[in-house]
């Protein structure tokens, strides 16, 4: 029997997302700050106007949902799920109001693009924009990288058992340190102490460059909160190419594979544990597919002649192959020419580097190199027990920060999430190509959208049907809280029509 | 001290400050290995077929 929900449950989810919408209108005061200095008054207003949307509905339903409940497990991922969502919403408002969008439609897949660390955008003459909105873009993509409900735990809650439980349903399960709050805090630790670092790297080149001081910083801290949330987002249209740098290259594939790392990899790393970078599994099995991602596509272009030298091949293969693996969406090729001269195998190979992405607990998005390196250990495993005399207990470990024995239960979790991914990736493609989009394109862009990375071979523009805006939306989502806090969710609204 | 270990909160512990241990060091070397480990294929593509 399914139980349906009561008002005081209605009234605890509806407080927790207040909160949370309160933290995506503080996180406003920075663009409408950037906005101020360069005097674009239009954009102030903008985000005035979306700022006071934000807190008339948080601070509202912290009046109207008054409750001294904690969060069960259930309620966490629905306030997780859903204040995403509420967030999408109220979030486009400045999106909107710039006039840079077809529709609210629009402006809600680009805003949900940059929490979900995508990068997809549809958002039109992207070259012109305000500094505001284009500081309120990345600033979307950095804070989501870290979870907007990691931001909301960092300056708007205590430390309770139930904040716990809509931590988790953001995607994140690691605790880096006892406290949930704690743990938030020292995520934002290592994003902001990366932040100065990749700042001034980036800072320095585009100084170097020839760009002014003003454009040099904004590019640069722009280009970091993009790489190091993975998320793609770019001040420019033609992306970092627009840059045309060997150096703004190479310097933009470390901050993007840094992000991608686990932030409790990140912390032990820091934390004087070195040895963990080539024990763990998610760096290994990171490691092996990236190498051999690269040396399909690297060789399947030389055989085809597409680029001239050795430069050439590893300036394009490598930041699109290690782009497309860490989710990032950053590209160096435009998408007719990816089509045309990368041809199909140079397609597939970074689709499934796409597909698998990078960490859990990271910026990254994808099935994670834990759940890869789980199922390869326990088919490993299999192949042992079979050739193993009958009487022999074959037992397998993986390591992630400690030792820990490969179960049924574990396993089990891995191949349910990496078949939930696959049957998205399946099912978008799919409606793609009914649609009448070419199977590969559709394929390719299903990928990048289920997987939060970005790459585009051009079928994502403000042109294409609104449902498929609507799917990418959805399959965003789903993909970057990974399936279970979006269909408690769903279960909730069910039991709320069904419920006794 | 508790059981003989810091017991200050959190991010407060002497063993949890950032960089400890040359953490961001580390994490670049990484990048750059595999960044080499991609020249590498790409000489050896252009030796085979360019």
């Amino acid at each position: 029997m399914i139980l349906r929900p009561r008002k005081q449950d209605h009234l605890l989810i509806g407080k927790y997302t207040g909160k949370i919408v309160i933290g995506v209108g503080l996180l406003m005061v920075i663009p409408l700050i950037t906005s101020i200095v360069f005097q674009e008054w239009d954009t102030a207003v903008d985000f005035v106007i979306s700022m006071s949307a934000c807190f008339i509905f948080g601070f509202g339903t912290q009046i109207v949902c008054r409750t001294e409940r904690d969060l069960s497990w259930s309620h966490g991922l629905v306030v997780a799920s859903g204040s995403w969502i509420v967030a999408t919403i109220i979030g486009a408002l400045p999106h909107w109001l710039s006039g840079h969008e077809g529709s609210y439609l629009d402006a809600m897949f680009d805003v949900m693009s940059g929490y979900t660390t995508t990068g997809l955008y549809l958002m039109q003459d992207l070259d012109h924009i305000s500094h505001g909105l284009n500081m309120w873009r990345h600033l979307l993509t950095y804070a989501g990288g870290q979870g907007i409900v990691v931001i909301a735990l960092t300056f708007l809650f205590k430390g309770t058992a139930g904040a716990y439980k809509m931590y988790v349903g953001e995607g994140k399960d690691e605790r880096l340190l006892p406290n949930v709050v704690q743990t938030a805090r020292a995520i934002w630790l290592v994003s902001l102490t990366w932040l100065v670092i990749g700042t001034a790297a980036l800072f320095g080149t585009g100084l170097l460059l020839g760009q002014e001081p003003v454009r040099a910083f904004l590019h640069g801290l722009w280009v970091f909160m993009g790489a190091w949330s993975t998320g793609g987002f770019a001040p420019q249209s033609y992306n970092t190419i627009w840059f045309h740098s060997l150096s703004y290259e190479v310097i933009c594939i470390v901050i993007m594979i840094a992000g991608s790392l686990n932030f409790a990899l990140h912390w032990a790393l820091w934390t004087g544990n070195r040895k963990e970078l080539r024990r763990n599994v998610e760096t290994v099995s990171f490691t092996v597919t990236l190498v051999v991602t690269t040396l399909v596509a690297t060789f399947w272009l030389a055989k085809s002649g597409v680029y001239p030298d050795a430069m050439s091949l590893f300036r394009k293969a490598f930041y699109q192959l290690a782009s497309g693996h860490t989710t990032t969406g950053f590209s160096t090729i435009y998408s007719k020419a990816f089509i045309s001269q990368w041809g199909p195998v140079g397609m597939i190979a970074t689709m499934i580097a796409m597909a698998i992405g990078a960490s859990a607990c990271s910026t990254a998005g994808g099935i994670k190199g834990v759940r890869i390196g789980i199922i390869t250990k326990a088919f490993l495993q299999d192949v042992r027990k079979m050739i193993s005399p009958e009487s022999a207990v074959v037992r397998a470990k993986y390591h992630h920060i400690r030792g820990i024995l490969l179960e049924d239960g574990v396993v089990r979790g891995a191949l349910m999430i990496t078949v939930a991914y696959m049957t998205m990736y399946a099912l978008t493609a799919f409606v793609g190509t009914l649609y009448g989009y070419p199977l590969v394109t559709s394929m390719f862009e299903a990928v990048s959208a289920g997987s939060n990375t970005g790459l585009s071979c051009g079928l994502t523009d403000p042109t294409m049907p609104d449902l498929m805006k609507v799917l990418y939306i959805f399959v965003m989502w789903l993909g970057r809280l990974e399936f279970m806090s979006v269909f408690a969710l769903i279960g909730y609204g069910y039991s709320m029509l069904r419920g006794r | 001290m508790v059981n003989g270990k810091h017991a200050g909160r959190g991010l407060a512990r002497p063993e949890q400050w950032p960089l400890y241990g040359g953490g961001v060091i580390t994490e670049v070397l990484y990048v750059l290995a595999l960044t080499g480990a991609a020249w590498l294929m790409a000489v050896v593509a252009e030796w085979l077929w360019l």
